[in-house]
């Protein structure tokens, strides 16, 4: 009798796993506990042990396929098995021999079946009920329908390919390969107009942002606080840089220097979270979000604490140019402990940003607008910008936040404090 | 808008039935479902159940047969193939009630009315106009808000779980929480009940409740009455369940915790406050002997309406209602209504206790016949006792009390013998069928006079 094996649940926070190590081949003999495969999930590595006893029939999945839930990674079965389900490829779709057509339902695991006498009565290790006249029995051929593996049934729907029409080149389930092969015999058939949506190439900078942004927000316990910061003065320094050196120097720039002095009071804002421990850098790295064609990337400059603010300034606009024109090496990037993202220039108010991990935080500014402010008996206008740190809770509590958040406020205010 | 005679909100028993009825005597009749029709009963209450308890009785005579010696093993079965055919079952009920709707020529539309009038709903965006409508929105589990109550589930997702428990904690040991622990326990899932109040079922003959009591608690279940849940804590395993009981603490793990606590009237949609319905102090829909609301020509039945939460009652109520609408004057009598507990073995009774009869005045006997000394019960290895309470003087049937197999089938013949009052000469003139289980019924009937033959 030919035997499913499937992928069991993996856990309470996921449904997915990455089909990491073989270790059963085609052919081999397995018994009962014995381990086919290891999957990693995003917690953990779960070996796939057989509950049964057979020869490998077929292996469904192979090394980084991503599975979930229920999907069948194994076929296996006796000798006779082993014979029929080969012939069964050889003849291929037209053979005219009925298959034997293995139902999915009645595959079922020896564990489903509970004794109903526990107790020196009940054998261990007794054989399920026979089932085997249900299971042989031929079913008509015209009207077999396949059964297919989900990856399979997906492509087919995107496809918009009629699942009944494709045959599975070993006979018994439709792969997502015998799919691919149906979509390529049928190309000038289905057109690509046909299709209501396109699917964006999921490139590796996507897919990069995918996995980290998802790992941030999953596995990170983050809190915001959003202050307003008078710019008058950071406004005024840099008018003052530009008159007197002929240079520009970016608000971010300004952010970045104060972010260094802070952390000089505050050192978690050079801390990582790395493989459980809190790691608190001796120097301030500092990242910042730039936006590219197809998503964004994070140079980080390093050592932000020993740079004056020219030198600062000077390091990002040299950033920014290789992340532009994709310059950029790996070593440019990952390294800081704290990021800036600037959506100032796009007239935001305020946002909130995602920690990119392993950082301790990242502070998301907003525009710089006139706001009136009640001060000293009478409105005033002042330009004032809304910054939105989020911070790790793992590493970083409300109240430090908080402090670091008004300390930062201070510098802006007062870039001359920069100098104390 | 759309005008008919009747239009029903909820298509369970109470409001199919009723609708099926009115159709019949040529109402323009609509009725209003947004899940499934069948209500609870159907989809996720008795039937389900039932299949569930039909599988586990079976389980425990194979258990019985092998342990004395009959069946050489007892073999093994697949709890998620009886949870796939239970939907079947289900399937099937609900198509064959949409099929009698339709061939009545009832309108069924899919989804939930909104009542914004007295005679007035919504649903789908389209307005309804009525002349009468009969609301019989049933009712859904309640939950006491105890600490983590939200790790509980409801006799819904219970009968609904994919895979066997391998403990579980019932939370209320009335009707529906002594189902499930019966199914669950004949699975094989250790079971332990907590019950409030002390006895189960204090409403019923206190003999035959410390009888089915016994019974349980030898098919392995455990039930502590008397003791109230404190909260449920999750842990790794699974959960803990506190209680206390006399001062001391309980505690008790449990893959599933079940809380059956009781079913409050389901409202969703009445807008009680806007059409001004009046409800009873515990939130059900008041009505009076004709099923009508404070508000003209506005009925409540079943679950919604209070009173017993039984299909078979909302059966009777709702063919009071209709009866009332087509102008034939009729009051609900519920003096003889058959209340059954499908555990293993069965409880059911009708009429009244000896208890409630004194309470009235009225003076009766108790008499009894067991299992053990009927043809049929032993053939069958049957086990339980037949309750007869009668009136002394006048000597007629008041009450029947079941503990036993077949008690909901043996019911039925007794629930006639007690609206009828069945006086003592009548039974023994009446020939009952040998061998069967009905003549325990006639025979605790005479032993009420120390009359019956096969008892001393």
């Amino acid at each position: 009798m030919v035997k499913q094996i499937k992928m069991p649940n993996a856990g309470q926070t996921t449904d997915r796993a990455v089909i990491t190590k073989l270790k059963v081949a085609r052919g081999d003999k397995v018994n009962r506990g014995d381990i086919l495969m290891e999957v990693e999930t995003d917690k953990a590595i779960l070996p796939i042990e057989s509950y049964t006893s057979g020869i490998v029939l077929d292996i469904l999945v192979s090394e980084g396929d991503t599975v979930s839930e229920g999907v069948v990674l194994v076929v296996l079965g006796d000798q006779s098995d082993l014979e029929s389900y080969q012939g069964k490829g050889q003849q291929g779709p037209g053979a005219d021999i009925e298959p034997v057509r293995q139902e999915p339902a009645q595959s079922v695991e020896d564990d489903e079946y509970i004794p109903i006498l526990k107790g020196p009565v009940a054998k261990e290790g007794a054989e399920p009920a026979e089932k085997a006249p249900v299971d042989k029995t031929p079913v008509e051929s015209k009207s077999t329908e396949y059964p297919a593996m989900p990856n399979a049934k997906k492509l087919a729907r995107e496809a918009n390919v009629d699942l009944s029409l494709v045959k599975p080149a070993k006979g018994t389930i439709i792969k997502k390969s015998d799919v691919e092969a149906y979509i390529k015999a049928h190309q000038e058939k289905t057109p690509d107009a046909a299709q209501e949506y396109e699917v964006l190439p999921m490139t590796k900078m996507r897919a990069a942002i995918a996995r980290r942004m998802l790992e941030s927000v999953r596995t990170i316990p983050a809190f915001q606080v959003t202050f307003s910061i008078d710019m008058t003065k950071a406004i005024a320094l840099r008018d003052e840089i530009a008159r007197i050196h002929n240079s520009k120097v970016s608000y971010n720039d300004i952010i970045a220097k104060a972010l260094a002095v802070t952390a000089k009071r505050y050192p978690l804002l050079n801390a990582r979270y790395e493989g459980d421990e809190i790691r608190i850098y001796k120097h301030t790295n500092i990242g910042l979000a730039v936006s590219v064609d197809g998503g964004l990337v994070v140079p980080v400059v390093r050592n932000v604490d020993s740079m004056s603010l020219e030198e600062i300034s000077k390091a990002y606009k040299d950033k920014i140019e290789k992340a532009r024109s994709g310059m950029l090496t790996t070593d440019e990037m990952g390294c800081g402990s704290v990021t800036i993202s600037n959506l100032g220039m796009y007239d935001v108010d305020h946002f909130t940003a995602i920690i990119n991990p392993p950082e301790s935080c990242i502070f998301a500014l907003g525009s710089i607008s006139m706001n009136p402010v009640y001060a000293d008996g009478e409105w005033k206008s002042v330009p004032i910008m809304k910054v939105t740190a989020s911070f790790d809770h793992r590493i970083i509590d409300g109240a430090y936040g908080a402090q670091i958040t008004r300390t930062l406020k201070a510098l802006v205010e007062n870039p001359v404090l920069m100098l104390y | 808008m759309k005008s008919f005679d009747l239009v029903i909100i909820g298509g369970g028993p109470g409001g199919y039935s009723s609708a099926i009825a009115a159709a019949k005597r040529g109402l323009k009749v609509a009725l209003f479902e947004k899940e499934k029709l069948g209500g609870t009963c159907l989809n996720v209450g008795c039937i389900p159940t039932k299949y569930l308890l039909d599988k586990a009785a079976l389980i425990e005579k194979i258990r019985s047969l092998t342990q004395s010696g009959i069946f050489r093993e007892a073999g093994s079965f697949s709890f998620r193939k009886i949870q796939a055919e239970k939907n079947e079952v289900v399937n099937k009920l609900v198509n064959g009630v949409s099929f009698l709707l339709n061939k009545c020529g009832v309108t069924v539309v899919q989804g939930e009315a909104q009542l914004i009038g007295p005679r007035r709903a919504i649903c789908n965006g389209e307005e309804y106009k009525a002349d009468n409508v009969i609301i019989a929105t049933g009712s859904v589990p309640f939950r006491i808000p105890i600490p983590g109550s939200e790790f509980s589930l409801d006799s819904t997702d219970v009968l609904a779980l994919e895979k066997l428990p391998a403990k579980m904690v019932v939370i209320g040991g009335g009707v529906i929480g002594l189902e499930m622990a019966s199914a669950y326990r004949s699975f094989g899932t250790e079971v332990t009940v907590i019950e409030l109040l002390d006895p189960l079922i204090p409403a019923e003959q206190p003999e035959a409740a410390r009888l089915l009591t016994s019974m349980l608690k030898k098919r392995g279940i455990n039930i502590r009455t008397g003791s109230k849940v404190e909260r449920i804590e999750k842990n790794p395993q699974g959960f803990i369940v506190y209680s206390g009981k006399d001062g001391k603490t309980f505690e008790d793990c449990a893959d599933v915790v079940l809380m059956a606590v009781g079913r409050k009237a389901n409202l969703s949609g009445i807008n009680v406050e806007k059409i001004g319905l009046k409800l009873s102090p515990k939130g059900f829909i008041e009505v009076n002997s004709k099923q009508q609301t404070n508000l003209d020509h506005v009925y409540a039945i079943g679950d919604a309406a209070g009173g017993y939460q039984l299909a078979h009652v909302a059966y009777a109520e709702g063919e009071t209602a209709v009866s009332n609408i087509l102008g034939n004057e009729r009051e609900i009598d519920l003096s003889a209504v058959p209340r059954c507990i499908y555990t293993i073995p069965g409880f059911a009774a009708v009429g009244i206790t000896a208890q409630q009869a004194q309470k009235n005045g009225i003076e009766t006997v108790l008499g009894s016949f067991n299992y053990s000394g009927n043809g049929m019960a032993l053939a069958e290895g049957a086990s339980g006792t037949v309750y007869v309470i009668m009136e002394k003087e006048s000597k007629r049937t008041v009450g029947v009390q079941i503990v036993g197999e077949g008690a909901s089938e043996l019911i039925s013949f007794a629930t006639l013998a007690v609206a009828e009052k069945l006086t003592l000469s009548e039974w023994e003139t009446l020939i009952v069928a040998h061998p069967s289980l009905s003549e325990m019924i006639r025979e605790a009937a005479l032993d009420s006079f120390e009359r019956a033959i096969h008892k001393i």
